[in-house]
């Protein structure tokens, strides 16, 4: 710890040179792309001597090549066979993840988000992320909550409190003139407020933060407390922090997220800053070192006893909660509501003991149960229950075992398979040459737009379900 | 989760895009089996003009005719409207109409007295319905007869469905986002252009109980269920076991809806007198994705019913028309150790699967709870005792003064309806 203190000026020192050396970020790291790119394509193409931004720049449109024929369907084909990889990817991760999730997205408004090397701005381009971020969060984590708290003129404040409704995030994500950036970022009040606003929640759910991080210093307050106490009471209280920084990379962002169990990264270019961005949306898999479960946020009406229970036992990883199910009233005459006692429309009805709600999840005021909307937890489902991938079927297979004409999904003919040549036919991995899929379970075929569908949206194999 | 009211105009919208209608239709024999010979109903006595109407046996023919007659109407109703129909019969589903490419088209010569394009709905679909009778009857003559037990696979129909829908429209969060990552996607998905086909999806559901699974009759004795449940076991080692594909299937399809912004319409046929639970599952269907749930009440005028219900597209549902009131939902989950309906559940809290018991270990992620909280858990499921989903629509006609008496009567009379249907018993055959 102390041989950080004294490296953190070092390295700011560092990373401004850089800066005005090169002067903008923006060429190096499209170098830096066409080189991941180039090294997709074909090995690696750079001797190691040579620094990212001293390599030629490549052309990202070189990529995509033309067929014999002029048209662009195998590039096109490529494209969605590295989608397929990525979901293979997916299909191995764990089972256990933390579903409820409690999240502060940390937004850097200093003045170098004005800086134009993402189009039209790195300001305009964050907030147009940020907006589909959040609903994407939303609808793969219906049961966590969003707060967003921005950090200019060196000073943080919260922007939107952590709530669970997407419409009133975005709301003020579209309002541009509340958020013009100025002056510089503090990181430290920044998490010391993420920090704040989460303390009350209980260690069962995850606790993450989300820093956007466009500049390249933090202008902390002086005082007794430096970014290093704040980190270590990040660690103790377990907040997972995750930094994307636009600019480059910054030892202390680095260390924070190490530390935290978040994930760092530096945005290459747009496309990028997109994959960073959204890598964290998946709800994390919890480790086994995750901390008991005392005291949950269920108000399990025994729950004094179940507290005392655990914590003497060897630590449970998890934990039993008693939820119910309502009943939504419709819009109907206004009735009292349970929870504040004003005459209002709709509700829901506690399954316990009736009493009126207005909205869910919550805990019962009258018996403090639990209540859930099962539709939240459902939305979760498709973690417990993923549709394995399909296999490819090359043209033998097709032409052995006799086969439906069209496609199980969307009932689409496939193509004609002899006049399939096989020469032109590439068998690129994850791409069939035949154009079916077939789901291992219920030996049905299906095309390639009902495969993405399938398995990025629908979550349900036709063929496997009743 | 209710629809908004249409604030943006209150001008009549010059016109509407066309719209596709996918239909799934229930074909389940031994549910046409009870629609087609109901029990007398009970009196209806607030409104005598209703309370004449006597119980009309539904069968499948009767049914398709008023049916055909829908869709005819849907096709006439505006240039480049389309039909698409499923058929949902005892653990299969097949697409009836449009015909696969490769099929013989229509019939033989265009009869000079009628519309073409009627006619060849109305005869492929007659066509598309006696093919799948004859592999149903095929079925049954291999032996096959348990196979009939299972209940209509319409989540196997609606994944089909969805998958249409995504061909012909596709989401712009797929592939369009994969070809070109940049593009807002957010902002872009949302605009409906104009001439983009509007699509919802009409499920008409014939088989009591909620069919999602076959225990679902909430709080059953525990030797129907035990039964239910080893049912249930052997269909998924046919099926090669995706677990509860029934209600997670349904759930799934739900969601992918709402994200493509499709609403699903229900219609239900089963009368509260063949069926006093609702298939609660569609209810939710329709309630999530803003579609109309409507449950017919078993006494004729099925056909209106549906041109004043089902006809209009999204678009001019609220504004011109008006749907339905619709009625409480309860939002009830099915449990993944017996396939229980439930009202209160216990939840692992790092997969949040539900178990109708207290349990050790988690059945899905095999996390430990902590075995001494489960006498207590125990003791809080006993208290727990089902809350009838109040009767909200209100009657027909209504004095002023005694609404709330009314109300509390519809309430009681909802409680009784709800205690016969946990005993009225599954579809069996052996």
């Amino acid at each position: 710890m102390p041989l950080d203190s004294n490296y953190t000026p070092a390295v700011e020192d560092e990373e401004e040179d850089d800066i005005l050396d090169d002067d903008l970020p923006g060429p190096s790291s499209r170098g830096k792309k066409g080189g991941i790119a180039g090294n997709k394509a074909n090995g690696k193409g750079k001797d190691p001597g040579r620094h990212a931004w001293e390599a030629e720049y490549k052309k990202s449109w070189d990529i995509v090549q033309e067929d014999e024929s002029g048209s662009l369907e195998s590039a096109v084909e490529s494209l969605l066979a590295r989608g397929r990889r990525k979901r293979a990817l997916m299909a191995d991760t764990p089972l256990r993840r933390s579903i409820i999730r409690h999240l502060f997205i940390i937004l850097d408004l200093s003045e170098s988000m004005n800086d134009k090397d993402y189009r039209p701005t790195r300001f305009e381009v964050i907030l147009g992320y940020l907006r589909s971020y959040v609903v994407e969060w939303f609808d793969q984590n219906p049961l966590g909550q969003i707060g967003i708290i921005m950090m200019r003129d060196r000073l943080s404040e919260v922007l939107v409190p952590m709530g669970g409704n997407p419409q009133e995030i975005l709301s003020v994500l579209s309002d541009k003139r509340k958020l013009e950036p100025s002056g510089e970022p503090s990181l430290q009040n920044g998490l010391v407020m993420a920090k704040g606003g989460m303390s009350h929640l209980p260690t069962t759910s995850s606790l993450e933060t989300l820093i956007i991080f466009s500049s390249i210093s933090t202008a902390d307050p002086d005082g007794p407390s430096t970014i290093h106490t704040v980190l270590q009471d990040l660690v103790t209280n377990e907040i997972r922090t995750s930094i994307i920084a636009l600019a480059g990379e910054i030892k202390i962002c680095k260390q924070i997220s190490e530390r935290t169990g978040g994930k760092f990264g530096v945005a290459l270019d747009q496309d990028h800053l997109k994959d960073l961005m959204w890598e964290t949306i998946p709800p994390p898999a919890t480790t086994i070192s995750n901390p008991t479960t005392i005291g949950v946020r269920n108000a399990l009406a025994a729950a004094s006893a179940t507290g005392k229970n655990g914590v003497t036992g060897k630590t449970p990883v998890g934990d039993l909660m008693v939820m119910g199910f309502p009943i939504q009233l419709p819009l109907g005459g206004e009735t009292l509501c349970a929870c504040h006692g004003l005459l209002k429309k709709g509700g829901y009805l506690c399954p316990r003991c009736g009493s009126k709600l207005c909205d869910v999840p919550t805990d019962c005021e009258v018996c403090g149960l639990m209540v859930v909307s099962s539709p939240h937890l459902a939305r979760s489902f498709w973690f417990l229950f993923p549709v394995a991938n399909y296999g490819v079927l090359a043209v033998e297979e097709v032409m052995d075992s006799s086969t439906s004409d069209t496609c199980a999904g969307c009932d689409v003919e496939f193509p004609d398979v002899t006049s399939i040549e096989e020469g032109v036919a590439q068998v690129e991995d994850g791409v069939s040459p035949t154009g079916r899929y077939r789901c291992a379970k219920c030996r049905n075929d299906f095309c390639a737009d009902c495969d993405l569908y399938i398995h990025d949206t629908l979550h349900t194999c036709p063929g496997c379900s009743q | 989760m209710v629809p908004p009211p249409p604030m943006e105009s209150r001008f009549y919208p010059k016109t509407t895009p066309p719209s596709v209608l996918l239909v799934i239709l229930d074909i389940h024999p031994l549910s046409w089996s009870l629609l087609s010979s109901p029990p007398p109903l009970p009196p209806f006595t607030e409104h005598p003009g209703i309370d004449k109407a006597q119980a009309t046996p539904m069968s499948l023919p009767d049914f398709v005719t008023i049916l055909m007659v829908f869709l005819n109407a849907h096709l006439a109703s505006r240039w480049g409207n389309e039909v698409v129909i499923y058929g949902a019969s005892a653990g299969r589903a097949k697409l009836l109409y449009p015909p696969p490419p490769n099929a013989v088209a229509g019939p033989s010569k265009p009869r000079p007295n009628s519309y073409h394009p009627f006619q060849l709905l109305d005869s492929r679909i007659e066509q598309g319905l006696k093919e799948m009778a004859a592999e149903e009857q095929e079925r049954l003559e291999n032996g096959n007869v348990k196979s009939l037990n299972e209940p209509p696979s319409m989540v196997s129909a609606l994944t089909k469905a969805l998958c249409f829908v995504n061909r012909i429209q596709p989401s712009s969060s797929t592939a369009a986002a994969l070809i070109d990552p940049t593009s807002q996607d957010a902002s872009g998905s949302n605009s409906n252009g104009p001439d983009r086909p509007e699509t919802r999806i009409l499920i008409i559901n014939a088989t009591p109980g909620s069919n999602i699974s076959n225990s679902d009759q909430s709080n059953g004795v525990s030797g129907e269920n035990g039964d239910d449940g080893d049912n249930n076991s052997k269909g998924q080692g046919s099926k090669g076991g995706q677990m509860r594909g029934g209600y997670v299937g349904l759930m799934n399809c739900v969601f992918a809806a709402q994200k493509a912004k499709v609403p699903i319409d229900v219609l239900s046929l089963p009368p509260p007198s063949i069926d006093a639970s609702p298939p609660i599952f569609l209810q939710q269907a329709a309630h999530l994705t803003e579609g109309i749930y409507w449950q017919w009440n078993g006494r004729g005028a099925l056909l209106q019913y549906l041109h004043a219900i089902y006809l209009p597209p999204p678009s001019l549902r609220h504004h011109p028309f008006a749907v339905p009131p619709q009625d409480a939902v309860g939002f009830r989950a099915v449990c993944f150790c017996h396939h229980k309906t439930l009202d209160v559940g216990f939840v692992c809290s790092v997969c949040l699967s539900i178990f109708c018991e207290p349990r050790s270990v988690c059945l899905m992620c095999k996390t430990r709870f902590p075995i001494k909280s489960i006498p207590t858990l125990k003791t809080l499921a006993t208290y727990i005792e089902p809350i009838p989903v109040p009767d909200t629509v209100p009657p027909p006609v209504i004095q002023k003064g005694s609404k709330m008496h009314q109300i509390n009567e519809n309430a009681k009379k909802d409680k009784s309806k709800a205690v016969n249907g946990d005993r009225s018993d599954p579809i069996e055959i052996d």
